[in-house]
């Protein structure tokens, strides 16, 4: 199953940290310089619905600038890391002593303006948490996220005002996918009996003939079936047959026949429902000549015998 | 009008049974056989040739075309799905593009009121391209002319309603004894069901994921045999193949290929999300898992003969 997340880091002192602006509670997300002074920061994300054990295809900490400090633009330099915890209890206090995953990053990206974000690629880190044996499926996860240098007065900061940051996990998405193959046996013919009726072909004798060197034997079908001809583009046809018939049909363009269904040539091709069959051919097949289409809709049940 | 003739199937009730089960029935049109064989090209320096079949009949006649070759699988990104090549393989309809063939799309099939064409435009230079043919003495498009008229002394002919049986035009005969049909056997139609999950497509992993997945029915016909695939979807019946843009089937692109050897007919079923695509696809794009049925009928046909 291929699946792409986004847990947002809920309206909470539980889940927003900052190691600069010390209100209590806290509740702003910081990191950067604010002057020449490092700001330090954390997010937990509750409620992260991943198996343990899965496999991470890609994990982005998405941060989020909702208000403007200091500098409008530079570099951001942040060292991001998760916290190495089963299931990351609420921030009552700082989170900055807590352990933290062997996988890290260090990121250099612009400062985004207001009401913008940037991702962080923390793909390892969620893979390590992930992969502890007490994690589970619902479990909260956090994250630190450190100034390691940032330019002078460059920060993003989140409060919980408006838009939140957020973290977005591709789990598993098995691109390329080919299961197993299916085998079967066509289904099992039942035995055969005495012919009533028999025609072979030209020179071969009836009663010793295989069922290949008939032109006819009652203990098999024909298919038989009813024209509907000098059909135009993309018409609905009413059958009356009360099941979906098989059918054979052709486009006619040209005083020429061709066969469908035609795909990559723009032309036609079919479908049947209980009731009718819709003959349909592609606009791009003969734009602005006569095509016409010819079917065979046979009476042959396919459903039932 | 009255029924000429109608032939049940063993243990059937003449008198009750359903025109669907009948072996066979002289009110509907069964299709005739008229001239079927192998026929060889090889192409130019530029992958070009045209091959032409006369048939004399003076109309537009229905037909079908199978290309012989060996089967491999094309998709390199699900090439763990099947390493194996397949020889004296028998693909239908040339037309339209096909996974384990290449070049299939770049063959046009047409009959005429003369010839059956085979057109190779754009293939492999110099290369020998080999078809079985079908060309029935039934119409593609309505005519009212003379055509080829049959002078073989008929076992049994029966004419369309309103035509003199020993003076027909042989597209206006519902039935011939001179001339083979397709016949199948009613116990042995069979039905498989493919399933594919679901597929997720982005810039930031892959933004063209595919998926693959076939099944082999094991027809034990010990030939290669003529055979109908029909595609069930959302309760109507589509013709195979099926190429299909856009969404349906789940994915920007999905098709379905089919191919039979002297063991097996394979049908596979292919599709690809698009996260570069133009609106309304996005990026990232997830498209839901999905199932198709298939209806398969099997012939009494060897496609060698």
């Amino acid at each position: 199953m291929a699946n792409e997340y986004d847990y947002v880091a809920a309206n909470s002192s539980s889940n927003f940290y900052n190691s600069y602006y010390t209100e209590t509670p806290n509740l702003t997300f910081n990191a950067g310089k604010i002057g020449s002074s490092g700001s330090d920061g954390a997010l937990r994300f509750t409620g992260v619905t991943i198996p343990q054990g899965e496999d991470i295809v890609t994990a982005s900490l998405n941060l989020y600038r909702d208000s403007s400090n200091d500098a409008s633009n530079g570099d951001l330099t942040l060292y991001v890391a998760g916290i190495d915890e089963d299931n990351t209890s609420a921030f009552s206090g700082s989170p900055m002593g807590r352990s933290r995953t062997t996988a890290s990053y260090t990121h250099t990206i612009g400062l985004p303006s207001v009401n913008n974000g940037i991702g962080l690629d923390v793909t390892d880190c969620v893979q390590e948490i992930v992969d502890r044996s007490g994690w589970s499926s619902g479990n909260a996860m956090g994250f630190v996220v450190l100034d390691n240098a940032s330019q002078t007065n460059v920060n993003i900061n989140d409060t919980m005002l408006g838009t939140n940051s957020y973290l977005t996990v591709l789990q598993d998405a098995r691109p390329d996918f080919t299961p197993t193959p299916i085998k079967l046996n066509a289904s099992t013919s039942v035995p055969e009996n005495t012919h009533g009726i028999i025609i072979a072909k030209s020179g071969k004798t009836a009663d010793l003939s295989k069922f290949n060197e008939l032109n006819f034997t009652n203990i098999r079908h024909i298919l038989k079936a009813k024209i509907f001809g000098n059909i135009g583009r993309n018409v609905d046809k009413v059958h009356g047959f009360g099941y979906m018939p098989m059918f054979s049909s052709y486009v006619i363009f040209n005083g020429e026949a061709f066969k469908n269904p035609i795909l990559n040539g723009y032309g036609g091709g079919g479908q049947t429902n209980q009731y009718d069959f819709y003959a349909m051919v592609d606009p791009n097949f003969g734009v602005g000549e006569s095509v016409d289409q010819f079917y065979y809709v046979f009476v042959d049940d396919f459903f039932s015998i | 009008m009255s029924t000429a003739i109608s032939v049940s199937s063993r243990g059937k009730d003449i008198e009750v049974i359903n025109d669907k089960d009948l072996s066979y029935k002289s009110d509907f049109l069964s299709f005739k056989i008229y001239k079927k064989g192998f026929i060889s090209g090889t192409t130019d320096g530029s992958g070009n040739k045209t091959i032409r079949i006369a048939h004399g009949l003076n109309f537009t006649p229905t037909f079908r075309v199978w290309r012989l070759g060996t089967a491999s699988l094309l998709k390199s990104k699900v090439s763990d799905l099947d390493a194996n090549s397949y020889t004296n393989c028998f693909f239908p309809d040339p037309g339209n593009t096909h996974e384990w063939i290449s070049k299939h799309d770049k063959i046009e099939c047409k009959t005429d009121a003369e010839n059956l064409i085979i057109t190779i435009s754009g293939a492999d230079a110099s290369t020998t391209y080999n078809f079985k043919y079908y060309i029935y003495s039934d119409l593609s498009r309505f005519f009212s002319g003379r055509s080829f008229k049959t002078n073989s002394t008929h076992g049994i002919s029966i004419s369309k309603e309103g035509k003199a049986a020993d003076d027909v035009e042989i597209y206006d005969k519902n039935f011939s004894s001179e001339f083979d049909y397709l016949k199948y056997n009613p116990y042995k139609k069979t039905t498989a069901k493919l399933s594919l999950p679901a597929l997720f497509g982005s810039t930031r992993t892959d933004p063209l994921p595919e998926e693959m997945t076939y099944v082999d029915i094991f027809h034990y016909q010990k030939f290669p045999p003529n055979y109908l695939v029909f595609i069930e979807f959302n309760n109507y019946l589509l013709e195979e193949p099926y190429q299909q843009y856009n969404g349906e089937f789940g994915a920007v692109c999905s098709k379905t290929s089919s191919f039979c050897d002297k063991d097996r007919i394979r049908i596979s079923w292919w599709r690809q999300a698009d996260a570069n695509g133009t609106a309304p696809f996005v990026d990232p794009i997830e498209f839901i898992a999905s199932s198709l049925t298939f209806r398969v009928i099997i012939f009494d046909e060897d496609l060698r003969l």
